[in-house]
């Protein structure tokens, strides 16, 4: 069998995160092979060697071939998963077993709102980038058109930089964005980041309109709906985030005709 | 006296809010007002702060007193306090 020869740890980039996957020592069964492959199909060019073990690690994974726990979390179409990993987040360790491609991605993105916690946000949106490395990222509630906007958008040169979700991360006093590493809506993860970001809540309307918020209690307001954590609460460490995030970045109310018509220009303006 | 458990107390620049992780909601403070939620949080009696006030904020007791009287009365309607 072609594991047989494979190595036993990997050190994955979770957007700037360096996290160590182990696969532990056991019996080699299907599942626990599928999880290898679906790693190594999706996720292989953001695998990197022992040689970088100097570099501090995050978060560590083992994968193990046995589990004696099962978490069940809500989505919002009111259908159950059921993850089979274990976590101990006090020892930044999680165990996974015999996974699918959808645990991996829920595994990841627990695991991101974790070491996002101190300095970081997950957020719920759509984005794309322009040419010069802009990002423009559009945020609102379910519906409300965000992956519209941005395929729109793709359709006039911007390259699409997340579809559901983006990594927003203080580092050194500023904020960088990083594309979702992880699957969404069926794309594998991109890797790509950026440094210059405007923020846009969008609606639907007649006309494609753009103006600038100025209350900021209404932006935290609207922020704290997109943003997704651990259990759903907010800590301390996050509500300090998102104050810091909107008092350093530009925030408008973008309105966007259906057709999308004058939207490139609109956020030009910006 | 005692500062709802479940409230999260932070503030940016003059930006001044307090979360309730229970039913998720943002309130939007003056600095006085956040002032003292942050006491109250400390565990320091009414009094404390009425004394606390008088000296940080240079104004006389008794409308500190009646701000302060006011201030608790509203946060208790919101169930802030206990």
């Amino acid at each position: 069998m072609q594991s047989k020869n494979r190595p036993k740890t990997y050190y994955l980039d979770l957007a700037g995160f360096n996290l160590k996957v182990e696969f532990a020592k056991g019996k080699l069964t299907l599942l626990n092979n599928l999880s290898y492959q679906y790693l190594q199909k999706f996720y292989i060019q953001r695998f990197y060697k022992l040689n970088h073990q100097k570099k501090r690690v995050d978060f560590e994974i083992k994968i193990v071939p046995e589990s004696n726990q099962t978490y069940a979390i809500e989505r919002l179409n009111k259908k159950y998963f059921f993850l089979n990993y274990e976590i101990d987040f006090d020892r930044k360790i999680a165990w996974l077993y015999s996974s699918s491609l959808a645990s991996i991605n829920f595994l990841f993105k627990e695991v991101l709102s974790f070491l996002l916690d101190k300095n970081g946000l997950l957020l719920h949106c759509s984005s794309v980038i322009d040419g010069k490395n802009k990002l423009f990222i559009f945020l609102g509630k379910s519906g409300s058109g965000k992956t519209t906007t941005a395929n729109l958008l793709a359709k006039e040169g911007f390259r699409k930089f997340s579809d559901d979700s983006l990594v927003a991360k203080k580092e050194n006093g500023r904020w960088f964005y990083y594309s979702p590493p992880y699957i969404e809506k069926e794309e594998p993860p991109l890797s790509i980041s950026a440094k210059d970001a405007n923020f846009y809540f969008i609606e639907k309307s007649s006309n494609t309109t753009v103006q600038k918020m100025k209350n900021t209690p209404s932006i935290i307001k609207a922020i704290m709906k997109q943003i997704w954590t651990r259990k759903g609460n907010v800590s301390e460490n996050v509500l300090k985030n998102i104050l810091n995030l909107v008092s350093n970045n530009n925030f408008y109310k973008l309105k966007i005709r259906r057709d999308g018509n004058n939207l490139a220009k609109k956020i030009y303006e910006t | 006296m005692k500062l709802k458990k479940q409230l999260l107390l932070q503030k940016m620049g003059k930006v001044f809010v307090a979360y309730d992780n229970e039913n998720s909601t943002l309130y939007e403070f003056n600095e006085v007002g956040f002032f003292i939620l942050e006491k109250i949080k400390q565990g320091l009696s009414k009094e404390q702060v009425i004394k606390i006030i008088t000296e940080e904020f240079g104004v006389k007791k008794e409308k500190a007193r009646s701000d302060c009287t006011n201030f608790i009365k509203k946060i208790k309607k919101l169930g802030l306090v206990n």
